[in-house]
């Protein structure tokens, strides 16, 4: 299950967390949201299961 | 101005925000050049970054309660730190009625209602879409496929 949960504090302030999508796929799930709040990709932190896909297509290799 | 406040949300989207003021029972005026305020700077709550006293009372669009002549309204500013817009307002008196409607000071119910838009048009019908606020007044927007 894909899912992304972006919390908004009463000031405004956004953060989005994405889960369950491996891989570079995730970061085109949330680039619409992300680009229509203005937010900066230096403000992103990759977690462990970005990497995940990256490393299977090296075993594949 | 008595107090003046400005949100941390960055407005991009005029359509998103006049959405987000329909939800609420307010009403985006485009092109609207100024907002109803105190009229008078007296000092006692510190300007947001980059606006100067002359710069209070004057916007690009404003929000306002539909048919109430009495409550202030909410200057649409262009950013001076950024891109898009600022909201500033008057928030003394709770704005005279306007405070009620955007969720307090910083406009909360706003912010959200904004941000509600904004993901209407940029995630897909077919996620799954809740809102659950959380204990520290903040809301998570979750949506899940």
């Amino acid at each position: 299950m894909k899912e992304i949960v972006a919390n908004v504090t009463a000031a405004g302030k956004v953060t989005i967390k994405v889960k369950g999508i491996p891989g570079e796929s995730c970061l085109e799930d949330t680039r619409a949201l992300e680009e229509a709040l203005g937010l900066e990709v230096d403000d992103r932190e990759l977690t462990p299961e970005y990497y995940e896909a990256a490393e299977g297509q090296k075993e594949l290799a | 101005m008595s107090h003046v406040i400005s949100s941390d949300l960055q407005i991009l989207s005029l359509d998103a925000l006049e959405v987000a003021c329909g939800h609420l029972g307010l009403e985006l005026v485009r092109n609207q050049e100024t907002y109803r305020w105190y009229g008078e700077f007296v000092g006692d709550y510190p300007l947001p970054e980059g606006f100067e006293e002359d710069d209070l009372g004057k916007c690009a669009h404003a929000i306002r309660i539909p048919g109430d002549e009495q409550a202030y309204e909410i200057g649409v500013v262009e950013s001076r730190t950024g891109e898009g817009y600022v909201l500033m307002w008057d928030f003394f008196s709770g704005g005279y009625g306007m405070m009620e409607k955007v969720g307090g000071e910083d406009c909360k119910d706003l912010n959200w209602e904004y941000f509600a838009a904004i993901s209407d048009t940029t995630i897909p019908e077919t996620w799954i879409r809740e809102r659950i606020p959380q204990e520290d007044g903040s809301v998570d927007f979750k949506f899940t496929l």
